[in-house]
Parts: structure tokens; sequence; C-alpha cells
């Protein structure tokens, strides 16, 4: 380390921490500054979340120690750590939905508001920070009528009102559209300018180089290097986090497809706005069979309404879905999942897995009524429906100690990898794949893409829900654009911009004056 | 939600089960001193109540078998995600339908007149659980709400059918006829009055275990009490497995009835049950939603019951006391679990 490194602020000594089966964090010594935005990097399993859970107490450390500015600290519960100024804002937020901003601030402040809190000095008080960080927030709104991005803002202003010496952020721009990646971005430097520390936990690359000034690589639980991000390339980090060459990645592109028989017609389908939910308004596409058909938009614009109306969860108000030639418009789930529409959920932990589960039991839900897995749908065949999971296993590497060890045990890639095989095995004629690749790392998001393609190559018409532009770009045939509820755009992928996409996405793609020939946007007024 | 209890005799559930008891026991042994016994001498007639003597056993046994029943029957509704709080009116319908064809029909062949009435005690509960299970399905009535107050009907209805139309001529009390001798629950264990029901709800155990583990259906079960949306996700249908698991519920409640009309009673009668059903839910959660920890918590119940009787009988302790030890059990694991909720522990999230 450089001499002019400031002392370190939070420092881990030799941590390590072990779960049944395996070594999360393994003999870990890093140093968290001041003044530095620090990117932990590496794939999911990596052992990062658990080495920040340790930091903040949710879990105890086997072995190592934890320094606050120079003076070992035991760190039993949360509360604990909120005591030396560490503040952990988590993947997934802990707000209670139904209270405004300022009630759930005031929640977790309540020692300092006391008993009877004068509302309107803590609101000042949270626009005040808010303005100070740029984390501007009505103070007064319930957190559940707020986007996922403003939330998270929320939790970072609760670190900062408890004047929090050391902010983890845990995977904090999963939940972000692009152009507020940038804002929090802005933010955690000005937070770390301040003389605090920045703790981003990411798998993402280009953040690190981005945002942070230092960075720290992990694989299966050990260190492999801190260095600073001036020093060093995304090539190198990359190289580290996946530990093969890097030459061998990258997301599969389009062959020439012929396109098939149209497997999935939408008509002039319509859902009503609510709070917070723009609908759909007359929607209307054809999927055909082998080919992806990409949904693009910003977070919010219909998708999840698009995802329920199509998997069978809700019936639209007005328009028709068929499927081939049967109409599925008003079919449930059950019966659309039976005709062929299989659905890779958007959130894997809540509408994907029984997490509490077997890898055997959630691979094979959906099937163990066929006759090669039970006698008359009932008796399990249990000899048969283990060899099926183990094959599962085997086909999708999934990597898992047995088929017998429950999925909440597996790391992100893998459960996704439990619900692809599922999905996938029963052959689905149409299938819709929401957000499949989200939260992945680099070699868990290539597999499932493959497996896309490969579903594609075999005649599967695949609607594709993602947030990642190059995904979308390389891997669909064709593009639709949700806008408020409303496709404004339909775009050949091959002919298509990163650019243009995101002027359509933005809802201002539609210019009269721009090329319209062949394979060009066909748009909509909105 | 409710996790599944570890297994394993360091869990904290045990540990706080185990301490429950102990607990109970101490607290029990006070009390008996304040009424002006010897507590060791009520220890001692306790357990020949209970336990060391060949017709204490029985009577444990007896009073553990509706415990039993209806706790799994609470198994297999709760462990689907549907909160069957009907246990109590599902037993009283059950023992309905029981009295009904033990009474009304026959005599007959003995093993066909029971069969008959067991299998109209296990319709009778489950159609009563299952018309809770549509009210949600159809109306979004919570089966919390509808299966709670549900209960109190049954019970009504069981005392008007023994105060009207079904009230026994010969009968003292508010009670039907006696019920033929071939529609009852044969005794087991020469000497006491351990009935052939209890066999049948050990038999339950193995239905129950087999069920949740080894069938289609059970495995969908479980799918659902755990999560429903990624069920419904992957092509269940969530209200079929509500009605289904209702009703597979209720029937183990309408045995329960059974039992105590065919094996026990021998007529319909007003009050026979004595909170029955409710115990019977607060075993299957102390026993985690296990079946086989169920029949070891219902046991334990039975003879908790069974010995207090006896001091009551011999040593004129109120039978009060036997729910306060009951009580204590159950308070210790709520404690337990609240304990492990506030300190985020429980379940590890990785």
């Amino acid at each position: 380390m450089c001499a002019s490194e400031p002392v370190a602020l939070v420092r881990v000594e030799n941590l390590t921490k072990r779960f049944p089966r395996v070594v999360a964090v393994e003999n870990v010594s890093i140093d968290f500054r001041p003044g530095r935005v620090h990117a932990v990097v590496g794939e999911n399993g990596a052992g990062k979340t658990t080495l920040m859970n340790v930091i903040y107490g949710v879990h105890q450390p086997d072995a190592g120690h934890i320094l606050v500015n120079g003076r070992p600290v035991t760190i039993r519960r949360p509360a604990d750590a909120i005591r030396e100024g560490i503040a952990l804002v988590h993947q997934h937020f802990k707000l209670v939905p139904s209270f405004t901003v300022a009630d759930n601030l005031m929640m977790i402040e309540h020692r300092k508001v006391g008993l009877v809190p004068d509302r309107r000095a803590f609101a000042e008080t949270i626009a005040d920070v808010g303005r100070r960080y740029g984390l501007e927030v009505d103070p007064h709104v319930r957190v559940r009528e707020l986007p996922l991005g403003l939330r998270q803002r929320v939790e970072i202003l609760a670190g900062l009102l408890r004047d929090a010496r050391l902010l983890i952020l845990d995977e904090p721009t999963t939940v972000l559209p692009p152009p507020e990646v940038a804002d929090l971005f802005d933010t955690l430097k000005r937070i770390a300018h301040e003389g605090r520390a920045v703790v981003l936990i990411t798998h993402k690359l280009k953040e690190v180089f981005d945002v942070a000034d230092t960075f720290s690589v992990m694989r299966r639980g050990t260190l492999l290097r801190t260095g600073r991000t001036a020093d060093s390339s995304p090539a190198e980090v990359a190289s580290l986090m996946v530990g093969r060459d890097l030459g061998t990645l990258g997301i599969p592109t389009t062959g020439e497809q012929e396109r098939g028989a149209v497997a999935l017609r939408v008509e002039d389908v319509d859902v009503p706005a609510e709070e917070a939910s723009p609908g759909l308004s007359s929607v209307t596409f054809a999927l055909h069979e082998g080919e992806i058909l990409a949904v693009a938009g910003v977070e919010g614009n219909g998708q999840s309404e698009l995802v329920e109306v199509l998997a069978g969860l809700r019936a639209p108000t007005g328009g028709r879905i068929a499927l081939g030639d049967r109409d599925i418009t008003n079919a449930s789930r059950r019966r659309s999942a039976r005709l062929g529409v299989g659905v890779i959920p958007g959130d894997r932990q809540a509408e994907g897995l029984i997490l509490p589960m077997s890898v055997t039991e959630n691979v094979s839900l959906d099937r163990i009524r066929e006759p090669e897995f039970s006698r008359r749908g009932l008796w399990l065949v249990i000899d048969r429906i283990r060899a099926f999971a183990r094959k599962a296993v085997e086909d999708y590497k999934i990597q898992a100690s047995s088929v017998r060890i429950p999925v909440r045990m597996l790391s992100g890639g893998n459960q996704q990898k439990v619900v692809l095989a599922r999905v996938l095995s029963s052959d689905p004629r149409i299938l819709i794949a929401a957000q499949p690749t989200r939260g992945l790392d680099i070699a868990a998001t290539r597999y499932v893409l493959d497996r896309l393609a490969a579903a594609r190559a075999s005649g599967t018409g695949i609607l594709l829900f993602s947030s990642d532009l190059d995904q979308v770009l390389s891997l669909a045939d064709r593009i639709l654009v949700l806008f408020k509820g409303r496709v404004v755009a339909t775009l050949e992928a091959r002919k298509t911009t990163r650019e243009e996409l995101g002027r359509h996405m933005a809802g201002v793609g539609s210019t009269p004056a721009r090329d319209s020939a062949g394979g060009g946007a066909v748009d909509q007024d909105g | 939600m409710l996790a599944r209890a570890r297994v394993g005799l360091r869990s904290p559930v045990v540990v706080s089960v185990g301490l429950g008891f102990a607990l109970s026991f101490l607290v029990g042994g006070v009390l008996i001193a304040l009424v002006g016994q010897n507590p060791a001498e009520a220890l001692r007639v306790g357990f020949e109540g209970a336990v060391t003597t060949k017709r204490g056993l029985g009577n444990s046994l007896v009073f553990a078998t509706p415990r039993l029943l209806v706790g799994l029957g609470a198994c297999v509704a709760i462990r689907s995600g549907v909160f069957n709080l009907g246990g109590e009116g599902q037993l009283q319908m059950g023992a309905v339908g029981a009295a009904l064809v033990a009474v009304l029909m026959g005599p007959m062949v003995a093993p066909l007149h029971l069969l008959l009435a067991l299998v109209a005690a296990a319709m009778f509960g489950g159609i009563w659980a299952g018309v809770a299970a549509l009210l949600q399905v159809q109306r979004g009535a919570s089966v919390l709400i509808t299966t709670l107050l549900m209960n109190f009907v049954a019970i009504f209805f069981v005392q008007y059918l023994v105060q009207g139309p079904f009230q026994g001529e010969t009968a003292a009390y508010n009670s039907s006829e006696r019920i033929h001798a071939s529609a009852e629950l044969p005794v087991i264990l020469p000497g006491t009055r351990l009935h052939l029901g209890f066999a049948l709800a050990v038999a339950a155990v193995v239905f129950t275990v087999v069920l949740l583990h080894r069938t289609t259906l059970g495995t969908e079960f479980r799918a659902a009490g755990f999560n429903p949306r990624a069920a419904l996700f992957s092509g269940l249908s969530p209200r079929r497995l509500v009605i289904s698991s209702m009703f597979i519920s209720g029937a183990l409640g309408g045995l329960a009835g059974a039992g105590e009309i065919l094996g026990v009673q021998y007529r319909l009668l007003q009050g026979f049950s004595a909170n029955i059903g409710f115990e019977g839910l607060a075993v299957a959660f102390l026993a985690g939603l296990s079946p086989v920890a169920t029949l070891v918590v219902a046991i334990l119940f039975g003879a908790l019951q069974s010995g207090v009787l006896q001091l009551q009988h011999e040593l004129g302790i109120p039978v009060s006391i036997a729910l306060i030890m009951e009580g204590l059990p159950i308070v210790c694991l709520a404690a337990a679990r609240g304990l492990s909720l506030l300190r985020g522990g429980g379940m590890g999230s990785g």
C-alpha cells in the first residue's frame, strides 16, 4: 500500500466464515479507507455479501478480526455495527411500504427523535440531507408508491442520518434504470468526499471503473487482489473474477434465422392503469416460432403487467391473446402452462422457486403428475424424479453438492439455473423470460443466454424482457419497446442502434423525419 | 412464516418444549402445594394415572387420540399455507356424521357399520372444512376467520341436535340414543379403555407423512404453503390445493370426532369435546407441524390430561391446574420463536 493512504476506517483481518458445506469467506483482509469508494467485486457466490454481512453483524466470523479506527471491535448484531458507524443498504430493502418516507426514517432513528417527534423538523432534516447528497425524495410519500430507485435513496438517507462512517451498498444498481445509476454514483462520490468510506458490492465491471477509487476482487471466498482502479484495467479485473480467459465470453449473437409460424398473437390487449402502474393500452404484436422478441423499456412501463397477462395470472380487460389458433385470453396460469406457455418469472426467489424445498422438488414441481414421475398421478416415483433432477443438475451445470439440498442454499446463478431447468425441460411452445439474467454474474448470464438461444433454435418462441440493452440488441431478432403501457416501436434488432433504442425507451423515438426504410420502427403515437 | 421446525434433540424447538414441560411440572407442583396437597404424592398419583399403570397408560392414549387426529389435520392444512383453525368444528361435525350412521343405521355386520360411520365422519368433517375453503377461494373470505367462527356454529348445531330431533328417548342428559354395538370402536388393550381409534390415529400419522412427502398432491401442498406465488407461476392451481388440503384436514378432524363417539362416549352428547379441537391445533404447533412430532406431543398432552384427572379423582385437585400445565409449554415455545425472530436467527440466509 502507498504511504499516502489514509488510515483505515474499517479493517478486516484474516476473516473467515464457514457455512455447512461451504467456506463462504476464507482468510480475507481488506482496509476500507475514508474518502474512498471501494468496490468489492466478484461473481455470484464469491463471498462478497457474506463478507459484508459479517462486518454488519448479521453473521459471526469463525476467525479473524474487525477493526474500527484501528481498535478491534466485536460486532454481534447489526445494532453493534450501527453503533460503530457502519451502515448497510441491502439488495432487498427493509422499509415498511405503508409508511411514509419520513415515518420510516423516524422509526429507524427512534432514539434521536424521541417519543413525540417533531415531524416538520424531521422532514426538513431529510430534505436538507437529501439536497446535500443529491438524494432528494419527498418525505411525505408512502414508500410503496416509490419506484425502487427512490426507495434505495431512502435507505442511503437512513445511513447518512445516523452519520454512518462506512456505508456499504450491496448491488445497488440492480434496481436502477441507467440514468439513475449515474446519479447514484455522483452521490456516492460526494459521500466519500466528505471523509466517509463507501463500499460498493457489485459484479459489474463498468461500475468499478466508473465510480470506485480502489477495488478488491473476490473469487470462491478468497481475496485475490486489492488495488487502485487507476492502476488496473477492466480486462484485468474481469479475468481475475471469472478465473478464465475472457475471450471465450461474450453474448451469443443472432444468426440468420428463418422466422417460423406465429406462435402467439396478442391483439389490442388492455389493462387499466393503477396507482404506480401504467397498465397496458392496445398492446398488439405477434411472436413467431424460433424467434426471440425482446421487450425493452424502462422498468415500470407495463412489463410486469404484460408478463402477468400472458402468463395467465390476470385477465386483460380488453383484447385477445391466441396461442397458435387457441384462444388463451382468459386462461388460468395452470391451463396456459399445460398449453405450453413457459414462464421464467422476474423475481426468482419470490416467484420462481420454493426456497426451502430441495433442488429435486423445485426442478420437477410442474411435472410430477406426468406418468413418468408418478403412478396414477399421485404416487411419486422418487427414483425417477431424482434421476431427472441429477440429469438437470448435470445438463444445466448447477453447482449443488446434492439434489436433496434446499435451493435456498444455492447461489443466485445456480438458483436461476434451477428455474431454467424446470421451465425448459417441459419443452414449452413459447417462453416468457422476465429479466432472466438479473443479478447473475458473467458466466451464469452467458449460460442462461446460451440456453435461450438453444431453445430458439429448437423452435420455441421467446419473449425476452430485459433491461440490459446490449443483451437485447445482440440476442433478440426483433425488439418491441414499451412506454407507458403502449408499444411505441417494433424494431429489427440487427438494424437498430443502442442510441435509437434508448430514444424509444425514453418515449422520444418517433421523429417523423426519421428513416422509414424496411426494418425500421413501426411507430404508434402515444 | 411458519418455517418447519428443524428436527433434532438440540433444536431450539425441542429444547424450549422440553423446558416448557419441566416448567409446567414445577408450576404444577407449586399450585398443588398451594391447594394443600403434597406435590411428591401428587406426582406419584399423577404418574399412576398417566403412565405407570396399564389403565392409566390406556387412558393417556385415549386422550391423545383426538388431539393427534386434529393435530395431523392442522399439519396438512397449515403446511399447505391454509390456516385451518376449525379443528373443533370439524371434530364436532365428524361426531355428528359418525353418530347419525351409528345410531340410525344398523345393526349390521360390525366392520361394515364401523367403516360406514368412520367414512361419514370423515366426509362431514371434510365437507365442513371444504365450505370454508370454498368461501375463501370463491368469495375471498379468509379461512382463518371462517373456520374459527364455524367452530361455534358446529358446537351449537350439536346442541340443537341432541336437545331436539336427535335426542334419545332413554337419554337422561342432552344426548342421542346409544350407538349400535356394531359401530363401536373395539377396545384393543383388555383391561383399559384404549380403543381401535388410537391405532387408526397412528396409521393417520403414516398417512400424513406419506401424503406430504410421497405423493404429488402433498408436494404441491408444501410448495403452495411455502410460496404460493411461485407455485402459481409453475402452473399449480392454488385454489384446488386450498380446497383439497382443507378437505383432507377436515376429514382428519372429523375422524377425531368419530373416535370420541364410537370409542369413548357411545352417544352424541352436548359438550363431549371440551375444546379438544383447539388443543389439537396447539399440539400441532408445538410439534412444529411435523406429523411424527405431533404424535409425540399428543401423547404428552394425553398423559398430562389423564394424570391430572387422576389427581382430581384421588386427591381432589382441580382440573384447571391441568390447563395451566398444558399452557406453559405452548407459552415457552412461542417465547422461543419470538426470541429467535428478534435475534434474526432461525432461518440463516446465505
